[in-house]
């Protein structure tokens, strides 16, 4: 028995087991484990992680008299309100024994995207305004500038009668009041959805890592299918260099796509108001009245 | 969705930051919903260190050795060798230090040898470029010597550090029911490519 023991053991490795890195929440390994795995593997530790995890969500469309007031009578409210939806998702999470730790979420009708993001081309779409042109600058700060000094000063000046400083032109946006004054309302908009930055890691005492999420997202209100909210959980490690080892090593990922079904978008505003209120809600329960 | 462009968002931020409504742009006032407050999930006990470790435990060989050959039965005969072996090491686990080790190839000894060797042994090296290695590998040969077929066994001893290794073997070939013994010393260079 010993022999073949010793052939199994070498066959199938002599890791920790999944569920005993579970059940003591070394995920940095879980996560190594699931990347390095089985499809069976990497739904044990997805199963695991969330369930540590907890995320919570809240939806919640913008009414037009929340609208309203962001526009402070810049822009035409009813043509608005009838080319976009716009949704805020706000995601909170524990903080979980990973090295990183992100999300990121879309909104689908059968599988096409139906969300844009909140870009100024999205949002001058919306306001039927035009943005103004990029603004092109011209400067001697540049790498050019730092080499021809640079051989000024080991000439001893010497090289500065055959040197000619240049200025490089780049492009940039307009300046924010050139906005405001071209487009009154995709400012007003941008303004008003600046809270929605994505992620930012929670303060932790440990090493771990945990998640605040905003993000606002504009939906067609023209969309005739159910819509879904994808949210993508990604979990990250490092792996760990053998002693003598030169080379650095990829880490390892773990994804985990999560879809929410929100239903018709003209029952949306309702529908979540009614799924979350004023609070949110984790993940785990999260079932919306169809 | 990702962010907003940083530059326009870092501006805007400024402008909306330095008082509480600076520009006269109000937000949609959404208000911040109630939370479950976090939990912060610790580890119960000390991490243990597997699947972070590199998951390749098998490694490519290839060795090159340059040495000599020499006969000690009947006339004492020393020659020039050439060794061209390729295999791979396989490592017990990730963590494991030791290995298995299968290699074959060709052996040549000027005059009078081609043989082919194919063996598998047991090694130890430590992960890494600048460490050391042992290994007792033993070889089955088979080839022709002086030109007659022969079958015989080839017991290597290897040690090594970083890219460079040497190797002393006792072989023992089997020509015509005659035992031959011989003895083979061999500088080996590169040692192991992919061993990391």
């Amino acid at each position: 028995m010993r022999p073949l023991a010793l052939i199994l053991a070498f066959a199938t490795g002599c890791g920790p087991q999944l569920q005993t890195l579970a059940s003591q929440h070394h995920y940095r390994e879980a996560v190594c484990a699931a990347a390095d795995g089985s499809g069976d593997d990497r739904d044990f530790v997805r199963r695991a992680l969330v369930g540590d995890l907890n995320p919570q969500l809240h939806v919640e469309v913008v009414r037009p008299d929340q609208l309203d007031r962001a526009l402070a009578g810049r822009g035409d409210l009813d043509r608005i309100t009838g080319r976009v939806r716009f949704v805020r998702v706000r995601l909170e999470t524990n903080v979980l024994p990973v090295d990183d730790l992100d999300a990121d979420i879309t909104f689908t009708s059968n599988g096409v995207v139906v969300a844009a993001p909140i870009e100024w081309s999205t949002l001058a779409a919306i306001t039927e305004e035009k943005l103004p042109p990029q603004e092109t600058y011209s400067t001697y700060a540049h790498s050019g500038t730092a080499w021809r000094g640079l051989a000024a000063f080991f000439t001893l000046g010497m090289s500065l009668p055959f040197t000619t400083f240049r200025k490089r032109s780049y492009s940039a946006d307009a300046p924010l009041p050139v906005y405001e004054r071209t487009a009154p309302a995709a400012f007003r908009l941008r303004a008003a959805m600046l809270d929605g930055h994505g992620c930012r890691h929670s303060l932790a005492r440990t090493s771990g890592n945990g998640l605040t999420c905003t993000w606002y997202a504009a939906l067609d209100p023209a969309t005739a299918g159910p819509i879904q909210l994808d949210l993508t959980l990604a979990y990250s490690a490092q792996r760990v260099r053998h002693r003598d080892s030169w080379r650095t090593q990829d880490g390892c990922r773990v994804t985990h796509p999560i879809a929410i079904q929100l239903g018709e978008i003209r029952t949306l505003e309702a529908r979540t108001t009614r799924t979350f209120g004023p609070r949110m809600r984790p993940l785990r329960e999260l079932t919306l009245d169809r | 969705m990702k962010p907003p462009v940083p530059a326009c968002v870092a501006l805007l931020c400024a402008a909306r930051a330095a008082a509480a409504d600076p520009l006269g742009i109000p937000s949609f006032d959404l208000p911040d919903p109630a939370a479950t407050p976090r939990i912060e999930i610790v580890e119960s006990s000390k991490s243990p260190t597997y699947y972070r470790l590199p998951p390749k435990t098998t490694h490519f060989l290839s060795r090159t050795a340059i040495g000599t050959h020499t006969r000690l039965t009947g006339e004492t005969d020393t020659a020039f060798s050439l060794d061209v072996l390729m295999g791979a090491a396989l490592r017990f686990d990730r963590r494991s230090s030791n290995m298995l080790w299968i290699e074959g190839g060709y052996s040549y000894v000027r005059g009078r040898e081609h043989l082919a060797v194919l063996g598998l042994g047991g090694g130890h090296r430590r992960p890494g470029l600048f460490t050391s290695m042992f290994a007792i590998v033993p070889h089955v040969i088979a080839g022709s010597i002086d030109g007659t077929s022969c079958l015989g066994l080839r017991t290597s001893v290897i040690a090594g550090f970083a890219s460079y290794s040497i190797e002393l073997a006792h072989q023992v070939a089997v020509i015509d029911r005659i035992e031959v013994h011989e003895l083979h010393a061999a500088f080996t260079f590169p040692f192991v490519s992919g061993l990391e």
